[in-house]
């Protein structure tokens, strides 16, 4: 059920609607209101899409995260033509098992010119109060530098995707300032740095090995097999900070560090255009020994291989589904600060 | 255990994850191997739980080659886990899954065995860290044990690690358990001593320490000044299918009241733990069964009431009564219902009587606590008010996992009327995700060493010793067990325990 808001806008105006709405939706004779209906609010999750004109590329993902974070879902669209508009919309689910609805509200508020730097006085008194704040940010990193300061100010975490970014290594470094400017009152994630959760879990797995844990210190080059984008640098930046390698310089496709020996990270482009494909790890004086790490075919698993001498051992790690509703769900589910992001990003932002 | 950190681990879902190991599995012929302990296994691999190097190995009497135990097990995974059995997973895991055939009348066997797992360790870099889990009858406990002593595998060697689940029962009466205890410690310590009631691998179960000790709402109350009783109801709508032989020498009190309904017990009942490791966790909960007043031989009519269910219909259907079913004596006085009202002598609980009831062929399935607070001292709204009923915190263990609290509100219009109102929080709602099986939980906890949510050998022999007078007194009594018919909530002598102090049982 949505209802579309005519003439001026507020935030009164708005509430109104949502009231009208969950009355409409509890009464008997609606279709929804045959069945009770329970409202549901767990967070506030605020969606910024500069420069799109509508919800449409969001609304699946809303969809499916409401169904494990019941949330009031602010669709913000900064940059659009148009007056001011909004409009106001139920989503629904039955929980499993159950008669019973599960629904959420959905408000979706649209901006352009200079009603943009109005946009924060409107939407931030629309959170609903006690719960924490969520924002993903869709937009780039200088557009609307203004509002999305405001917005990260008020947001308990606030989500990016740098998959998205065009220039990793000086976009990586402005979200490294931006993180350092709200680090107090603001969790910083990434939904690309999520989808790095399975190749640092598969690396940091090997290591549990206690032969090759006292290896640790002898890396000596780690391969990463990759398409161009934000991803092989924020692992090199995990495994450089985790293992606490000086970054030294770069040469074309490669950064040099240094701990107790030289180290080096050559990245080398990957047959796809979905990130990383494989990480290969080799060790000072010890030839025999290597670690691999690499995507499987049909794209389900990571194969792990690790040769000692004359001795192979495989694994299949499974990959957790890497779509956008998954990804951002975790990061929902996330109560704190993500250290090791933060971490990485200060040491990308010092490269 | 390795001395290294892995700084790569840190900030990663698994903080730790487990040692290198070896599951080795008693019983693997069993249903249980079969239905949860290989499905569950096979789950945490899935989730990138099991450690980087492990593999299982099942053993029992049955011959068996590798590859026919793996595809054994390919099927049970098929049917019993969530996942199903993909292709590259399970091949994964089935590469580290072996077999051997074992009899403890047979030393050898062991010998083999140890033999094989040390191979293992070569090829698979287990690092001779194990995980033995009885899942064999328990007349077989002892002399698996004795024999795994015998051959040297209790013992670990510097930097490992060795540790033994043992599957419920622990024993069948106090007599049995202690022996069974003795047994075990005399081979291994017990801190290598893994006693399971997979109860305390419930979501819900361990939700009830998290409700108590991370809000900080609910302790003020959480005592005699307000709370006025607590019922908890293990209810079952099915009857004892095709395990009467076993329900026969087991009974209500045996297979549900001695172990999980009084773990659950201990949770509401004990004083918030120092830390939340496990010996100050368990030490709390055994302070409340040492706690829990001694019901002598000539009480046990009083504070208990016992039942067998007769014919009847549940869910619509018609069943049989319990000495109808297969493997049970006609005349059998083995009980499928069971009640007590327990006492806790101590400063918080004085005075609140804790309500256990556990039966066969009820109206519904349903585990709960009921926690039902004093009423008010004194009635403002008599008039036009209804009765007034008291706030209830109801923690649902199965099915609709949750928490409900029951409160009087005011119904809309120019009277004041009052109607009693739940808010809810149920985890199917709330989170929306799937929670672990009870056996994955306490799998992965024993593999890495976390014994919270295990009984330990005190707390078990105490429970027994608690409830010997009951079984003593039922053993000996010629009076004819009380029926109830299938699809109620137990005999009226069960109405009668609760409606003689004034309270009634919820009807969940």
């Amino acid at each position: 059920m949505s209802a579309e808001l005519t003439g001026s806008v507020d935030v009164a105006k708005i509430e109104k609607e949502l009231r009208e709405l969950w009355k409409q939706m509890a009464h008997p004779t609606t279709s929804i209101g045959e069945n009770a209906v329970t409202r549901a609010c767990v967070l506030n999750l605020v969606i910024c899409s500069p420069g799109e004109t509508s919800d449409s590329s969001v609304s699946q993902v809303i969809g499916d995260v409401s169904v494990h974070h019941p949330a009031r879902t602010m669709v913000l669209l900064p940059g659009s033509e148009g007056p001011l508009s909004a409009w106001v919309t139920a989503q629904c689910h039955f929980a499993a098992g159950q008669r019973k609805q599960v629904c959420c509200e959905q408000i979706v508020v649209r901006a352009g010119g200079s009603e943009v730097k109005q946009l924060s006085s409107f939407v931030l008194p629309l959170l609903v109060p006690d719960v924490p704040v969520f924002l993903w940010w869709r937009g780039g990193l200088n557009q609307h530098v203004e509002f999305m300061r405001e917005l990260i100010d008020a947001s308990h975490r606030a989500i990016f995707d740098s998959q998205a970014f065009n220039d990793p290594w000086h976009d990586l470094k402005e979200l490294g300032n931006l993180l350092r400017l709200h680090r107090a009152d603001t969790a910083f994630s990434d939904l690309n740095w999520a989808r790095l959760s399975m190749w640092r879990a598969a690396i940091a797995e090997c290591f549990d090995i206690p032969e090759l844990l006292s290896w640790l210190p002898r890396i000596e080059k780690v391969v990463i097999e990759t398409s161009p984008g934000a991803q092989p640098l924020l692992l090199t930046a995990w495994l450089a900070s985790r293992l606490k390698w000086r970054y030294t310089g770069k040469a074309p496709d490669q950064l040099n560090f240094f701990s107790r020996q030289p180290a080096f990270v050559v990245m080398q482009p990957g047959q796809g255009d979905s990130g990383i494909e494989a990480v290969r790890f080799s060790f000072r004086s010890e030839p025999s020994v290597q670690v691999a790490i690499s995507k499987a075919a049909e794209g389900t698993h990571l194969r792990r291989v690790i040769t000692m001498g004359d001795k192979s051992m495989e694994r299949a790690l499974m990959i957790p589904s890497q779509g956008t509703s998954v990804l951002l769900s975790e990061q929902l589910d996330i109560p704190g600060r993500v250290p090791l992001y933060e971490e990485s990003l200060d040491y990308i932002s010092s490269l | 255990m390795q001395t290294l950190e892995n700084p790569l681990r840190e900030g990663l879902r698994m903080s730790r994850n487990p040692d290198p190991c070896i599951v080795v599995i008693f019983g693997a012929s069993g249903d249980l191997t079969k239905r949860k302990l290989v499905p569950a296994l096979y789950n945490l691999s899935r989730e990138n739980l099991l450690p980087a190097s492990f593999s299982v190995v099942g053993t029992a009497r049955t011959e068996m080659t590798h590859d026919a135990f793996r595809s054994g097990m390919k099927e049970s995974v098929q049917e019993f886990s969530e996942a199903g059995g993909d292709a590259a997973g399970w091949d994964s895991f089935a590469a580290g899954m072996f077999y051997v055939a074992t009899d403890p009348s047979k030393p050898e066997t062991y010998d083999q065995m140890k033999v094989l797992l040390q191979q293992i360790d070569k090829d698979r870099g287990t690092a001779g860290n194990r995980l033995f889990y009885l899942s064999t009858p328990p007349n077989l406990y002892s002399e698996i044990i004795r024999m795994l002593g015998e051959k040297g595998m209790n013992r670990p060697a510097e930097g490992n690690w060795i540790r033994i689940i043992i599957e419920k029962p622990f024993g069948r009466d106090l007599e049995s358990a202690r022996y069974l205890n003795a047994e075990v410690l005399k081979v291994f310590h017990e801190d290598q001593v893994y006693r399971i009631d997979h109860y305390l691998g419930k979501e819900t179960v361990q939700n009830i320490m998290v409700l108590r000790f991370a809000n900080r709402i609910f302790e003020p109350l959480w005592n005699n000044r307000y709370i006025d009783h607590v019922q908890i109801t293990s209810a079952e709508s099915i009857g004892v299918e095709n395990r009467g032989g076993y329900y026969e020498q087991a009974g209500a009190l045996r297979d549900m009241i001695q172990n999980h309904m009084l773990q659950t017990l201990t949770l509401i009942a004990m004083e918030p733990p120092v830390a939340m490791d496990a010996n100050a966790v368990r030490d709390e909960k055994t302070k409340v069964i040492r706690a829990i007043r001694d019901i002598h031989l000539e009480d046990v009519p009083w504070y208990t009431v016992r039942g067998q269910y007769a014919a009847g219909s549940v869910g619509g259907k018609k069943v049989p009564g319990y000495r109808q079913e297969n493997g049970v004596n006609p005349q059998s006085k083995t009980e499928t219902f069971a009640a007590i009202k327990f006492s806790i002598d101590n400063w918080r609980w004085a005075d609140v009587p804790f309500y256990v009831r556990s039966g066969k062929r009820l109206p519904k399935r349903v585990t709960e606590v009921a926690i039902q607070f004093r009423r008010v001292p004194h009635l403002l709204f008599k008039k036009d008010t209804g009765p007034m009923e008291p706030n209830q915190l109801i923690v649902r263990i199965q099915p609709d996992e949750g928490v409900s609290l029951k409160f009087g509100s005011k119904l809309p219009g120019q009277a004041i009327q009052i109607r009693p109102v739940s808010m809810d929080f149920q985890y199917g709602t709330s989170f929306g995700k799937r929670s672990p099986e009870a056996y994955e939980r306490l799998l992965l906890d024993a593999l890495l060493g976390d014994s919270t949510l295990y009984a330990r050998g005190d707390q078990v022999e105490l429970s027994w010793e608690l409830v010997m007078p009951i079984l003593e007194y039922w053993r000996n009594s010629t009076d004819e067990i009380p029926q109830y018919e299938s699809g109620t909530w137990g005999p009226k002598e069960a109405e009668d325990l609760i409606e003689r102090d004034g309270r009634k049982w919820r009807k969940p």
